[in-house]
C-alpha cells in the first residue's frame, strides 16, 4: 500500500478536502488519507474527567440466564 | 493534520484497510435478501461508526454502543445509551470522548455505570444518570485499547482491558491505577473476556494467532492455544460449559476449543467470507452462538448440528463490528456497523420452537 507521506516529495501540497459531506464512505476516507488530504469535519473534543462519584445503585443484580436454578443442567432447548 | 499522523493511522488500521482493498479488488458484494426478520428496530447515528454493542445486565431493552467518528481513523468517539419502546429505538443519552471508542462493558454492581476504551490508550468510567462525563479516565496503555470486560463471576468487580500495546491490564474501577499488567502476547490484543464460571480467569485473543487463558491470582498465562494461522479478532466463553471457548479470526473461521485438550478444535464453523470481527455464545442455549464479520453479515450457529449454520442476517452495508445477545429475552439480538446504524431484532432461528 502506498505510504501517504511519499506524496509530499512528488505531488503538490495537500489540497483542502472538498466540502464536508454528511457521511464519508470508508473508501472515500481511505482515498483522502492516501492522498494526504485533510479529512472533512473532524470533530475535536477536549473532554476531561469530572471526578464525580457514581450515582448509587438501586437495583439488585439480576441472575444471568445460566445462573438460574438448574439451568446449567438444562439450558433452553436449542433452535 | 500531519502526514506523519495519517501514515501512523493507516499503518495502525492494518486489517481494515487491507480488507477494504480486497473488497474493492473483488468488486461489489453480492447482497442477498435478508429473510425472516421481524420487529426490527434501527437507530441511525449520522457520522458515527459502531464498534461495540452491549445490553444492560439490569434494564431490559437498554443498550450501550461504543462508536467512533471516521471509522475510528480520526476525530472523536461517542458512547450511545439507547432504550427500546414500542415505536423503536430511542437515544437516552450520548457522551462524547476525545478519541474513537472501541469497546464498552456494563458494571455488574451498579446499573448506572459502564466502562469504555479508546484509541488514545485510555479507559473511561461513565454514569448514565449524569448528563456530563466521564467520571474517571484511566490512561496507562501506550496504544489503542480495543477491549474491555467487567468480571462475570459474583464477588469480583474487576475490569480487564486489552490493547494494541500487547498487554492486558487489570483494573478495580474504584482505584485510579491498574492492579496488574499481563505480558506475553507478541502482537496486538483484540479481545479480553472473563470466564463466566471460573473466578479470576479470563481469555485473550491476539494478532499473534493465539488464544491465551490467564489466571489473575498467579498473574501468569495458564494456557496458550495456537488457535488459527491468522490474526484472532474475537473470543468468548460458553455459558454452559466452563471448558469451552470459541475464537473468530481473519481466516473467516470460528473454532471451538476445549481447554482440557487444545491440540485441535472441537468444532470449526465456516461460512463467513471475510474476517470474523466478533463472536458471542448465547446466554440461553448451550450450543448456539452468533458472529459478525467484515462480510457485513451476522450469522447464527448451532455447533452441535451436522449443518451448523442456522441463519445469515444481511442487513448492514458496511463492516459489522458490534454484536450482543440479550440477557433478558432469549430471542433478541443487537448489532452495530460502520454504516452508522444500530439494530435490535429477533432472528427467526431464535424465535422458532425447537
Amino acid at each position: 500500500m502506498e505510504r501517504p507521506g511519499g506524496r509530499s516529495c512528488s505531488g503538490p501540497d495537500p489540497a483542502p478536502a472538498p466540502a464536508a459531506p454528511a457521511s464519508v464512505s470508508l473508501a472515500q476516507l481511505l482515498q483522502l488519507v492516501q492522498q494526504g488530504r485533510e479529512l472533512p469535519g473532524v470533530e475535536r473534543r477536549h473532554i476531561a474527567a469530572t471526578h464525580g462519584e457514581p450515582t448509587a445503585s438501586r437495583l439488585p443484580p439480576r441472575p444471568k440466564p445460566w445462573e438460574a436454578a438448574g439451568s446449567a443442567e438444562a439450558p433452553a432447548p436449542p433452535p | 493534520m500531519s502526514l506523519e499522523f495519517l501514515e501512523e493511522v493507516k499503518l495502525s488500521f492494518r486489517h481494515e484497510l487491507e480488507f477494504l482493498e480486497e473488497v474493492n479488488f473483488m468488486g461489489k458484494f453480492e447482497r442477498g435478501q435478508r429473510v425472516g426478520l421481524w420487529d426490527k428496530k434501527t437507530l441511525r447515528v449520522p457520522g458515527r461508526h459502531g464498534y461495540a454493542a452491549e445490553f444492560s445486565p439490569y434494564l431490559p431493552g437498554r443498550l450501550a454502543c461504543a462508536a467512533a467518528q471516521h471509522y475510528g481513523i480520526a476525530g472523536c468517539g461517542t458512547l450511545l445509551i439507547l432504550d427500546q419502546n414500542e415505536s423503536g429505538l430511542r437515544l437516552f443519552r450520548s457522551f462524547d470522548w476525545n478519541d474513537g471508542l472501541f469497546d464498552v462493558t456494563w458494571s455488574e454492581n451498579n446499573e448506572h455505570v459502564l466502562v469504555t476504551c479508546s484509541g488514545d490508550g485510555s479507559l473511561q468510567l461513565w454514569d448514565t444518570a449524569k448528563a456530563a462525563g466521564p467520571l474517571q479516565v484511566y490512561k496507562e496503555h501506550a496504544q489503542e485499547v480495543y477491549s474491555v470486560d467487567w468480571s462475570q463471576t459474583r464477588g469480583e468487580q474487576l475490569v480487564v482491558s486489552g490493547s494494541w500495546d500487547q498487554t492486558v491490564k487489570l483494573w478495580d474501577p474504584t482505584v485510579g491505577k491498574s492492579l496488574c499488567t499481563f505480558r506475553g502476547h507478541e502482537s496486538v490484543i483484540y479481545s479480553t473476556i472473563w470466564s463466566p464460571h471460573i473466578p479470576g480467569c479470563f481469555a485473550s485473543a491476539s494478532g499473534d494467532q493465539t488464544l491465551r487463558i490467564w489466571d489473575v491470582k498467579s498473574t501468569g498465562v495458564r494456557i496458550v492455544v495456537p488457535a488459527h494461522q491468522a490474526e484472532i479478532l474475537s473470543c468468548d466463553w460458553c455459558k454452559y460449559n466452563e471448558n469451552l471457548l470459541v475464537t473468530g479470526a481473519v481466516d473467516c473461521s470460528l473454532r471451538g476449543w476445549d481447554l482440557r485438550n487444545v491440540r485441535q478444535p472441537v468444532f470449526e464453523l465456516l461460512g463467513h467470507t471475510y474476517a470474523v470481527r466478533r463472536v458471542k455464545f448465547s446466554p440461553f442455549h448451550a450450543s448456539v452462538l452468533a458472529s459478525c464479520s467484515y462480510d457485513f453479515t451476522v450469522r447464527f450457529w448451532n455447533f452441535s448440528k451436522p449443518d451448523p449454520l442456522l441463519e445469515t442476517v444481511e442487513h448492514h452495508t458496511e463492516f459489522t463490528c458490534g454484536l450482543d445477545l440479550s440477557l433478558q429475552s432469549p430471542t433478541q439480538v443487537a448489532d452495530c456497523a460502520w454504516d452508522e446504524t444500530i439494530k435490535i431484532y429477533d432472528p427467526v432461528c431464535l424465535t422458532m420452537p425447537a
